[in-house]
């Protein structure tokens, strides 16, 4: 570089300084805080910092956050100056959100998924800021503070793992040239953080690179492998279709979204443009394909109606009216499932309620999303329509659920696949708390924090024993000294 | 051949144990009826094809229809027997003209017919009683009541859906020919 | 007090209003035991229990009746002694008689609540409706009932009415094409058309999913779109309420100062358990609650108990219309007539509202029409062509408290368990018969708009099981049971939360003023316990 603009670039730093300040005095603050706020929606900052009860202020956490380590509490992160983060500068916002750092300089819990969000851009991190100082009610209300057992309430534990997993360079872009592949490649990593959920984790619990994008399973439910595979990914998806998905959550014979992804798509990806989202679809189509299993064909199943007139046999005594524990799949289906589904498991023309053959819930590798539909129900809000589908586990034992995803897949899904009553069980206790997929980093975490506490205990252990060993040795070659003698 | 005794106990097999191995009905005394040509199941299932003008019935609805109006009228057989001779004899060739025929004048058979086809149609026999616990219907098919065809692309079979919240603003799109 | 008590609140039913009670004061950080005599059953099995009836237009059917929880279509049930045939569809099971209603969720007009002051006819209520509009607004939140914020429901074609403090929780369903119609034809000749604020879900609402036109409200709404008290049972039960099922009670005991100290129950299996609590909610239905009572010989020094019963009596027309209307598409009903909801004419005649129902008409058109000889293709093609045309009216009537028209336990007939069943006395009064002509009129009219064909215009006098008057509540504890708290102004911590309250019946269904009753019991017990 010229020596003499070399010099200079102080100057021209300064100057730019000063340009930019001055235009700050000037900059459009309510086109600010709507950006932030856009911002603040790609990245779901909402579904953890959010209040317990469901129609509560915006951002006032108090939420709490499922792991085994116990329950995190979603902060406050309104601009109040008493319990919120209205005296964060908008450096301490990066720190949080690039390096897991508060404000008083405590390590966060990765339920905050700062791992993906350390690639977020200086600019949303700007308009972020803005928008959660200015654009949001302040709510001086406190939240519970978050108790973990020992080990897990010593934040610091956080710092070994983030100088393992914590990724500190930025985002860096795979192809800086394309800007709409870069956009989108910003937005699955950075902001929507896709890879905490649909990609696994390694024996430390931090996400594979090596299986980027591949899907995961959590908390009872299946993240799918969102790679391009042509069998097992989004391979046979358009961009079209993808982008609806994200859109609205569903794409008549293909999928649905429930569980964690209903969230998702309700509380962030619906409020997405429409440019945006293509980005995030095109992006998605250049990832490493990697098939995750033998897929068997996606053509439609031909599906034979039950006859019904083995299951319209009339009353029997008035005892039978009141017992429910029949575990008939037929009968169960027919019984809490037809209703919407149909008889032949068609759901409606209109595809309002889904079919059971063209659905990636019934036909994938894995009975996981039937077996959680059927027990947590489906709900969301896309952007076309808002759906809800009863969760029936209350109604239905383990038994009657297994016997109910068992007819269905046979009848309509995929029937090489099957589950048992254990199986059920444990995708329920999976279930148990339904949010679970937002605290995914931190579940991952916690193992990794468990296994990093088990791996130093073993390293002392190991140690320990090398020095016993060495003492043995010594003793020994001193014996035989003495013996020699 | 299936005879009527046997028959008698398939019905108590399809309404009692029939919950359990409901199947067994459908299949095993359908094959039967196809052999029986002389039968009263075999009577009644023609019997019902004229009646409701059809090419094809459930062989094995024949069955619980015949089952359920032998079990309230253990004559019920000979009285199909009776009607479909009639029929014959009048030489009715189609159904439309059975209620303005001498068949139809004579109380047994027009009380034969109006069984078969509301069991047919409406799903069960006998006869409801209304804010009752107790009466001697039972129950035939309830998808299957041949009732619900003619609106099947208008209507729903109560509790089954139709579409989306709504979708009723709208009238059936054949509403201008209906 | 060093008294221990198994409860600081027993209700006694797990219906809507029990359950809703229930559901306030577990809330509030009270200990509730709900008694329930029937047993819990999913819905799924309700719906199975549905398919396979054999008798689909008896709404009892899909329910059990065993021989101590008897529903109320049982032979043995009740025992008519007067002319009219009062047999009412009740339920025993958890949720109660609203899993087969068709959810709607009016409220009283003021001028329902002073009747006698206005018209000179019946009783006044005991308070005025803007004492009853908060409830009313919390019921409506319980229920999740959709409506229009914007019609008067006087049916006098004016400004929104009543007064209401909160918008209905969700917007009302899509008109149906046959409300469309029927309002396109009917409206211009003078008929005041109101949507029916009703309980189903418009949008997905306290984990009921919306409804979407499985035409089945009445007797199981398959999807559970439709509100039924099951649902507060649940949330009791999450609140920390517990539920006892196959829990007749059969009395409930006296102690010192007036107060009830004990409800005792009977189980199927003969257990006979005595229960205590500081407080106790009777939430029975309108026979069973008097009953109760009677039997236990409490609350009744105004020998009020089980008089003063009261139906919206009823009244049906048929008829096929000149062009298809296509019923059986959306929920069973959507709302109707309310020209003769309010006026001076209540001098002299009891007010009506006219309804119309949306079921799939399919089977009673087929009936009809293979009892008229029509068989084969003609009988397919009569099916569609009269079930597109197929319009059914059902008409209530207000009536008038008569301390004639009782329920009574029964002399003679027990149930399993022993405890006496009902004798029910009941004429139709002058009041409702002076407004007949104009019910006739009416019916004349619609048909002669709609080009109609009438298939049934004479139905003679129907149940509407809307049950009221039987524990009366008035200001006056010498010709009332309850107070305007639904307080009995014999025991003090004996509340009644049931419809059997209402001393005025208006012409609208009255469970949504039952459920706000029970909100305002539950409130005013948690204040006091």
């Amino acid at each position: 570089m010229n020596p003499y603009l070399c010099a200079l670039r102080p100057l021209v730093a300064l100057c730019s300084l000063f340009a930019s300040l001055s235009v700050w005095a000037v900059e459009d603050t309510a086109a600010l805080i709507k950006q932030g706020e856009y911002v603040a929606r790609a990245a779901d900052c909402g579904a953890c910092h959010r209040t317990v009860e469901k129609d509560g202020p915006a951002l006032a956490g108090g939420y709490a956050i499922d792991s085994p380590m116990g329950k995190i509490i979603a902060s406050n992160i309104t601009p109040s100056k008493t319990h919120g983060i209205g005296d964060y500068t908008e450096q301490q916002l990066a720190d949080s959100l690039r390096k897991g750092v508060n404000a008083k300089g405590q390590q966060l819990y990765p339920a905050m998924p700062y791992t993906s969000y350390q690639g977020m851009s200086d600019e949303d991190i700007h308009a972020l800021y803005v928008y959660l100082q200015q654009g949001v009610k302040p709510v001086d209300a406190a939240v519970a503070p978050t108790r973990l057992a020992f080990p897990f309430n010593i934040r610091p534990l956080m710092f070994g793992w983030n100088l393992l997993f914590l990724d500190n360079q930025g985002f860096v872009a795979k192809k800086p040239d394309d800007a709409q592949l870069t956009r989108g490649q910003y937005l699955v990593d950075s902001l929507a953080h896709c890879g905490a959920c649909h990609t696994p984790r390694n024996a430390l619990m931090a996400e594979d690179s090596e299986r980027y994008l591949s899907g995961a399973a959590l908390g009872g439910w299946i993240a799918p492998n969102i790679t391009p595979d042509k069998a097992t990914g989004l391979g046979g998806w358009s961009n079209d279709e993808v982008v609806a998905f994200l859109k609205n959550g569903h794409v008549t014979n293909k999928a649905q979204a429930a569980g964690g992804m209903a969230e998702a798509v309700e509380n962030s990806l619906r409020f997405l443009t429409d440019d945006d989202l293509y980005a995030m679809a095109g992006y998605l189509k250049t990832v490493p394909a990697i098939a995750t299993g033998n897929h068997v064909a996606s053509t439609p199943r031909v599906v034979t109606p039950i006859d019904m007139t083995t299951l319209e046999t009339g009353q029997l005594d008035q005892a039978t009216l009141a017992y429910a524990s029949e575990t008939d799949g037929a009968r169960l289906y027919n019984s809490a499932c037809a209703s919407c589904h149909g008889r032949d498991g068609q759901g409606t023309g209109d595809g309002f309620y889904p079919s059971l053959s063209q659905n990636s819930a019934l036909t994938g590798l894995h009975p996981n999303n039937l077996v959680m539909a059927i027990i947590e129900g489906v709900e969301r809000k896309g952007a076309d329509l808002q759906v809800s589908m009863p969760a029936l586990g209350g109604d239905l034992n383990d038994q009657q659920v297994a016997a109910i995803a068992n007819y269905s897949l046979q009848r309509f899904g995929n029937p090489l696949l099957s589950v048992d009553q254990q199986t059920v069980a444990s995708l329920r206790r999976g279930g148990d708390a339904p949010l679970l997929v937002v605290a995914m980093p931190y579940v991952i975490w916690g193992g990794g924090g468990l296994l990093l506490c088990l791996i130093a205990w073993g390293l002392v252990v190991r140690s320990q024993r090398k020095r016993e060993r060495e003492i043995l040795a010594k003793r020994m070659a001193l014996n035989r000294r003495f013996h020699s003698r | 051949m299936i005879s009527r005794r046997k028959l008698l106990s398939s019905g108590a097999a399809i309404t009692g144990a029939g919950l359990l191995s409901s199947s067994w009905a459908g299949s095993v005394l359908a094959q039967g009826i196809n052999n029986a040509a002389t039968d009263d199941v075999e009577l009644l299932h023609q019997l019902s094809l004229f009646l409701t003008e059809r090419d094809a019935l459930d062989p094995s609805l024949t069955l619980r229809v015949l089952a359920r109006c032998t079990e309230a009228d253990p004559l019920f057989p000979e009285k199909v027997r009776g009607l479909w001779g009639s029929i014959r004899q009048h030489g009715l060739s189609r159904v439309s003209m059975l209620s303005a025929s001498p068949v139809y004048q004579h109380p047994q058979y027009k009380d034969t017919v109006q069984k078969i086809v509301r069991a047919w149609y409406l799903g069960y026999t006998g006869t409801p009683v209304s804010m009752r616990a107790v009466d001697d219907t039972r129950l035939v098919t309830f998808t299957g009541a041949l009732a619900y065809t003619p609106t099947l692309d208008a209507t729903v079979i109560p509790t089954y859906s139709r579409g989306h919240t709504n979708y009723w603003v709208d009238p059936p799109s054949t509403v201008a020919n209906d | 007090m060093s008294q221990v008590f198994d409860a600081d609140v027993i209700v006694v039913g797990s219906g809507a209003l029990g359950s809703n009670a229930a559901f306030e004061l577990a809330k509030q950080g009270k200990s509730v035991i709900i008694l329930e005599a029937g047993e819990s059953i999913p819905r799924w099995k309700i719906v199975e229990n549905f398919r396979n009836s054999s008798n689909k237009s008896n709404y009892n059917s899909p329910y059990p009746n065993e021989p101590w929880a008897r529903h109320s279509y049982d032979e043995q049930y009740i025992e008519n002694i007067g002319s009219f045939e009062f047999r009412p569809g009740m339920l025993k099971l958890v949720g109660g008689t609203t899993w087969h209603w068709a959810a709607a969720c009016w409220r009283y007009l003021p001028n329902d609540m002073k009747l006698n002051t206005l018209y000179g006819v019946g009783r006044d209520w005991p308070m005025e409706y803007s004492e009853l509009e908060p409830y009313y607004a919390r019921a409506e939140v319980a229920l999740g009932v959709c409506g229009s914020d914007t019609q008067d429901q006087s049916g006098h074609d004016g400004e929104a009415f009543p007064p209401r403090s909160t918008p209905y929780p969700m917007p009302p369903e899509g008109d149906t094409y046959l409300f469309q119609r029927l309002r396109a034809r009917l409206a211009p000749a003078g008929y005041v058309f109101l949507h029916e604020p009703n309980g189903r879900a418009t949008t997905p609402y306290d984990d009921r999913p919306a409804c979407s036109g499985n035409n089945n409200c009445m007797p199981v709404c398959p999807i559970g779109a439709m509100y039924s008290g099951d649902v507060h049972a649940r949330h009791a039960q999450q609140a920390g309420a517990r539920l006892l099922t196959d829990a007749t009670a059969y009395k409930l005991e006296k102690g010192e100062g007036g107060k009830i100290v004990a409800v005792h129950y009977r189980s199927s299996k003969g257990d006979n358990v005595r229960l205590t609590a500081k407080y106790f909610v009777v939430a029975a239905n309108g026979l069973e609650t008097p009953k109760l009572l009677l039997i236990s010989e409490v609350a009744n020094s105004s020998d009020q108990v089980g008089r003063n019963l009261m139906d919206h009596t009823g009244q049906g027309l048929q008829f096929l219309a000149d062009e298809p209307v296509w019923p059986g598409r959306g929920a069973v009903q959507q709302g109707g007539i309310f020209n003769r909801r309010d006026g001076a004419f209540r001098k002299e005649r009891a007010s009506v509202k006219h309804a119309f129902a949306n079921n799939v008409p399919n089977m009673a058109v087929a009936n009809r029409l293979i009892e008229q000889g029509i068989f084969g293709k003609e009988l397919d093609e009569r099916i569609r062509h009269d079930s597109a045309r197929w319009v059914d009216v059902s008409t209530v009537y207000e009536t008038l408290p008569l301390a004639s028209n009782t329920i009574r336990p029964s002399t003679t007939r027990t149930d399993a368990l022993g405890i006496p069943m009902m004798v029910i006395n009941y004429e139709v009064g002058d009041y409702v018969k002076a407004a007949k002509p104009g019910v006739d009129a009416d019916y004349a009219d619609f048909v002669k708009v709609m080009g109609g064909t009438v298939v049934e215009d004479n139905t003679g006098w129907q149940n509407r099981d809307h049950l009221m008057g039987t524990v009366i509540m008035g200001t006056d504890a010498k010709d009332s049971v309850v107070n305007h708290e639904c307080r009995t102004f014999d025991h003090p911590n004996l509340f009644l939360a049931t419809t059997g309250v209402i001393p005025a019946s208006g012409t609208i269904n009255p469970t949504l003023t039952g459920v706000a009753l029970s909100i305002r019991v539950a409130d005013i017990i948690a204040r006091e316990v």
